[in-house]
């Protein structure tokens, strides 16, 4: 595809102006639903919709078909950010230079003003496991995280947004906490932060720590979004899992609040990827958020 | 900038990435983990401290991304192969999963790869499987062939030049969805209900397949002339002449009026479905539509 073809009709990467407000990521299960909107005439029906929507390249890289053209009618009429799975910056293998030229092409094609993925691997000797796997909080693996993200950046010709994961294993010996940790890669390679306010509740909850602390220690300058979502204790395992598979609970939206008191403006996306309601129960949910949102906002102007 | 990890950090960091991704992979599951847990994964290549960090806390904390991780991996096989799932049974596509995952496992970044990569694995195995019914290989390859039709991109290089006159002396330009596959059974024919336990005639048979202008998938049984001279043509993007030629010769028969009428009817009716858009301007390679292409039309081992 010439790169010319793959920027019509939209502006070019990094030109567009970040969006700010609640978003929700675009999700193959309320699809249908999504572009009957979009076609209806009913203004109620559109402004119910969130401003932006994330979306995920690696569910459209390679395909043809509904589900592609679904997102070039939906791109057509919001803005689009990328939220990446399996860049898998704190890998050891070399990075895969088909997917990064995919990706690349896809997250210009879409005029994205960063690009994020997670602080974590996602497989090693080749091999790739679909999951978001922690790193040692350690200065050498901060280190390589960081070159990582540096080279991303290169081969994307974008900014990169890391985001800090759950984890349910202490990966190896520590010599740093989580947030030292997120702060050296974000220092050493000098790139932005995708906070996700749940994943620090949820590692808080199973590790012991306090999140408005954790949050406290990281400069919001850093911060170009926040992700919230659902999560599930399961007492087999004795944790609480990111399962992006309920309902956003009370606590994480008063983090929020509470974060956006500190931040001000920023893109917000409610993830769910599990059990996925209705469009409508599901705009009904961003409501929720929308107002733990505007709370914070009002405090930042009312202290 | 950054300042780089050394190498020992990096393989510091490499080691303890194996000992994850081995308790993910592993076919002995909890009992083995359990053993090397205690054993503060001797043998992994683990510094002290890190071997002592990950052995004093419970083994349920590493052994949850093992649960996580075969339950994505294992719906996103089944849910691209929910016809061979059915026909295994439960406990058979389990061992045969299992199996995978030690063995293989995945390499590509994007999920719905996975069940081509399993079943690339695991299409030789299934045929020397005494107790797998002949016909089962091909109905996997034929779910992924129909799964290919669907996700396949129409148009996939759209600097390649496309006239819209065909002739004797240029590669035709399918339709990016199209496919062509060859099948020892009439997999092709069973009803999509993933429960349907019909067995399908044994016999060879060649199917053209592509995704309509609605995005529906349609396909066409040919004869064994007309897939070998089509197969030259989608796969190996051989000019008109050229296929017929080569064909023909493979089958040991002349090239008769007949041949070439029914090869033109053929090209015609594609053409009218929107599967053919005309002919490649210039004789230039072009990338395979998909990883698993050629694999989709006919197994090598087979």
């Amino acid at each position: 595809m010439t790169s010319s073809a793959q920027t019509e009709g939209r502006p070019s990467t990094g030109s567009a102006e970040p969006p700010t407000g609640v978003g929700v990521g675009l999700r193959w299960d309320f699809l249908d639903e999504l572009l009957k909107r979009l076609e209806s005439s009913d203004e109620g029906a559109l402004e119910a919709l969130p401003p932006f929507w994330e979306v995920s390249p690696e569910n459209y890289m390679r395909r043809g078909g509904y589900i592609p053209e679904s997102l070039e009618r939906v791109a057509d009429r919001f803005p689009v950010i990328t939220h990446g799975l399996q860049m898998s910056i704190g890998g050891v293998d070399p990075y895969d230079d088909a997917y990064m030229a995919e990706l690349r092409s896809f997250v210009h094609r879409f005029g994205s003003p960063w690009h994020s993925d997670h602080l974590c691997f996602c497989g090693v000797d080749g091999k790739i496991l679909h999951d978001l796997l922690p790193m040692p909080q350690n200065l050498g693996a901060a280190r390589h995280a960081a070159t990582r993200v540096r080279e991303a950046q290169d081969r994307l010709g974008l900014p990169m947004a890391v985001e800090n994961i759950s984890f349910y294993v202490r990966l190896g010996h520590e010599d740093m906490p989580e947030v030292d940790f997120v702060n050296t890669v974000l220092d050493e390679a000098d790139c932005k932060l995708l906070l996700d306010v749940n994943n620090v509740y949820v590692n808080a909850q199973n590790h012991g720590f306090d999140p408005r602390a954790w949050i406290a220690q990281i400069d919001m300058d850093r911060v170009v979004q926040v992700h919230v979502a659902g999560h599930e204790w399961r007492p087999e395992d004795e944790l609480i899992i990111d399962t992006h598979g309920a309902d956003v609970i009370d606590p994480v939206l008063d983090l929020l609040t509470w974060t956006i008191a500190r931040k001000g403006p920023v893109a917000v996306i409610l993830e769910r990827d599990n059990d996925v309601p209705s469009l409508d129960t599901l705009m009904a949910e961003r409501q929720k958020v929308q107002a733990a949102y505007d709370a914070g906002l009002a405090q930042r102007e009312d202290p | 900038m950054s300042t780089p990890p050394t190498s020992a950090e990096l393989g510091r960091l490499r080691a303890l990435q194996r000992v994850v991704q081995h308790a993910v992979r592993s076919e002995a599951g909890r009992p083995a983990l359990e053993a090397a847990h205690a054993e503060r994964f001797e043998g992994f290549e683990l510094t002290p401290e890190d071997g002592e960090t990950l052995a004093s806390q419970p083994l349920g904390r590493l052994f949850v991304y093992r649960k996580m991780i075969r339950g994505t991996l294992h719906s996103a096989i089944g849910n691209e192969l929910p016809k061979l799932r059915h026909r295994l049974g439960p406990k058979r596509y389990d061992r045969y999963f299992s199996a995978f995952l030690e063995a293989e496992a995945t390499t590509s970044r994007v999920l719905r790869d996975v069940a081509y990569e399993f079943a690339a694995w695991a299409h030789p195995r299934l045929v020397d499987d005494p107790e797998v019914a002949d016909f089962i290989p091909d109905l996997m390859r034929f779910e992924l062939f129909e799964f290919d039709v669907y996700t396949g991109k129409r148009v996939l290089d759209p600097s390649l030049e496309v006239v819209d006159e065909l002739a004797a002396d240029r590669p035709v330009a399918f339709d990016g969805t199209v496919r062509i596959a060859r099948f020892d059974h009439a997999v092709h024919r069973l009803k999509d209900f993933p429960a349907n336990d019909a067995v399908p005639a044994a016999g060879p048979v060649g199917v053209l397949a592509y995704r309509d202008e609605n995005n529906r998938y349609r396909q066409m049984d040919l004869t064994p002339l007309a897939t070998s001279i089509l197969a030259g043509m989608v796969l190996d993007n051989k000019p008109l002449a050229p296929a017929v030629q080569e064909a023909c010769a493979a089958h040991e028969v002349d090239i008769t009026q007949e041949v070439i009428e029914g090869t033109s009817q053929v090209l015609a009716d594609l053409g009218e479905r929107g599967a053919i858009r005309g002919a490649w301007a210039t004789d230039v390679p072009r990338e395979p539509p998909s990883p698993y292409f050629r694999w989709l039309f006919k197994v090598a081992a087979q």
